[in-house]
């Protein structure tokens, strides 16, 4: 349950923050676009992860005690940082709803929502980082957390904003693929690095990760697929096809990062192995 | 500042007889599972024959673990509620009323020192008997010690005495979070 809540956490929040990225860029490059659905939906999972996050502590009636400590934890930090991200985007869906006319204060309240939820990201990644897992360790998790967050919430965004987002449809497509290269290319040399390891945690977390192999193959077989359904989707002209192409597109990549998390914290073994 | 407080091990003089760790696991009434100290045990080596004699570097030793009380722990540093905090002699203690049972603590301590208790929800780990000592007694583990191999004291008197290495095999650098803790390693545990 404890990788299940995490990974809902992470994927959730880091969609929604990839989401209002493109809300934001896209409400600046189409005047008249409003992209009401994906602002809604990136406010819906970023409550959603909010929630999840408290499914995994032990008394999360208490969870705000998690605030008390920003000064010295990069735990109490992501809380902060996640919650304030929430917040401004549930406010910027709150003003579309009530003064729709006032452009200026959304595209304002979803730019700071977009430089908080990206801060937030590097937050997350510290999180990790920073502990005493030697398998998180290091720059992929930075690479990983960001081409989540910028992959899913492209191809989200266009998906739920397909007749606005014409004009975007171009840089989704560059976004997602540039994403997803520059995952492969921080993840996977890192990997067959970490396999000559003789660190006893680094060969502990591999051999879980060697257990759940074919769940690692589906998570790259749903990312690259979905990927490349983005590229093709890219060079043809808006269609009912179209749609099906971007969801299916969507739901490989989401599926596929969300897979790719949980093996991510179940890879989790500290320190020197002892246990 | 005060005293900082820590344990000494005299590794190479450990028999491996896991007083220490049902001492503790008694004294702290701890449930099924959840150990504060624990011994660890290590063994390896071969025997080979050359010109018809048996050669053997065979060894097997031990190693007992609990908190290390760190300078620089990142259990302490990571806690989101400030569950985990320094006493005044140094040692780092855990307030459950403030534990939201969130875990990070264990995913930053290389020691695998603090427990997570399944009927409460929350973190728990060693707190160097904080009320045997205030009452002028040692830790539990120190005293049920048959070899007198464990020792608790202000970690600069017991550097003095002992040295101050806290390397061994199976263990983190010490460099990671500065452990309290002096380890006399057995010939096998040398790094």
């Amino acid at each position: 349950m404890e990788h299940v809540s995490l990974t809902l956490f992470s994927i959730c929040l880091q969609a929604a923050i990839g989401i209002m990225v493109f809300v934001t860029i896209g409400r600046l490059i189409n005047k008249d676009g409003v992209f009401k659905n994906a602002m809604f939906v990136a406010a819906g999972l970023g409550i959603i992860g909010l929630f999840s996050s408290m499914l995994h502590l032990g008394r999360p009636f208490k969870a705000f005690y998690a605030l008390n400590q920003f000064a010295s934890s990069w735990l109490s930090r992501e809380i902060w940082f996640s919650g304030l991200f929430v917040g401004l985007t549930v406010l910027a869906v709150l003003v579309l709803i009530i003064k729709p006319q006032n452009k200026a204060i959304i595209n304002g309240v979803s730019l700071v929502a977009s430089a908080v939820g990206l801060a937030a990201i590097a937050v997350m990644s510290s999180v990790f980082t920073n502990s005493s897992v030697p398998f998180w360790q290091g720059g992929a998790t930075f690479v990983e957390f960001y081409a989540a967050a910028i992959s899913m919430g492209a191809i989200i965004f266009l998906f739920l904003s397909i007749g606005e987002a014409v004009k975007l449809k171009k840089l989704v497509a560059f976004s997602v693929v540039a994403a997803i290269i520059v995952q492969v290319v921080a993840v996977m040399p890192n990997l067959i690095s970490l396999a000559n390891s003789s660190n006893e945690a680094i060969i502990g977390s591999l051999a879980i990760l060697n257990g759940l192999a074919t769940v690692g193959i589906l998570k790259w077989l749903f990312i690259l697929i979905g990927a490349m359904l983005v590229v093709w989707v890219a060079k043809d002209e808006i269609s009912p096809a179209m749609t099906n192409t971007v969801m299916v597109s969507a739901l490989l990549l989401f599926v596929g990062q969300l897979v790719g998390r949980y093996m991510f914290y179940a890879a989790m073994v500290v320190g020197s192995g002892l246990s | 500042m005060a005293k900082r407080y820590g344990f000494y091990i005299d590794q190479e003089n450990c028999i491996g007889c896991f007083t220490c760790q049902i001492a503790c696991k008694d004294k702290n009434d701890l449930p099924d599972g959840v150990l504060w100290r624990k011994v660890y045990e290590f063994s390896g080596g071969t025997t080979i024959e050359e010109n018809g004699v048996f050669k053997s570097n065979v060894f097997a030793y031990w190693l007992s673990m609990a908190c290390n009380h760190c300078e620089n722990a990142k259990c302490v540093t990571g806690c989101p509620t400030g569950a985990m905090h320094y006493a005044n002699d140094g040692t780092v203690q855990h307030d459950p009323d403030l534990c939201i049972g969130c875990q990070y603590c264990r995913m930053n301590c290389p020691y695998d020192a603090p427990k997570f208790m399944e009927d409460k929800n929350i973190i728990s780990k060693c707190d160097a008997c904080i009320d045997l000592r205030e009452a002028g007694k040692n830790p539990a583990c120190v005293d049920a010690c048959l070899m007198r191999v464990l020792e608790f004291g202000p970690i600069d008197e017991l550097r003095a005495k002992y040295g101050s290495n806290a390397n061994v095999k199976g263990l983190p650098s010490s460099d990671i979070t500065k452990p309290s803790l002096v380890i006399n390693p057995h010939k096998a545990a040398i790094k």
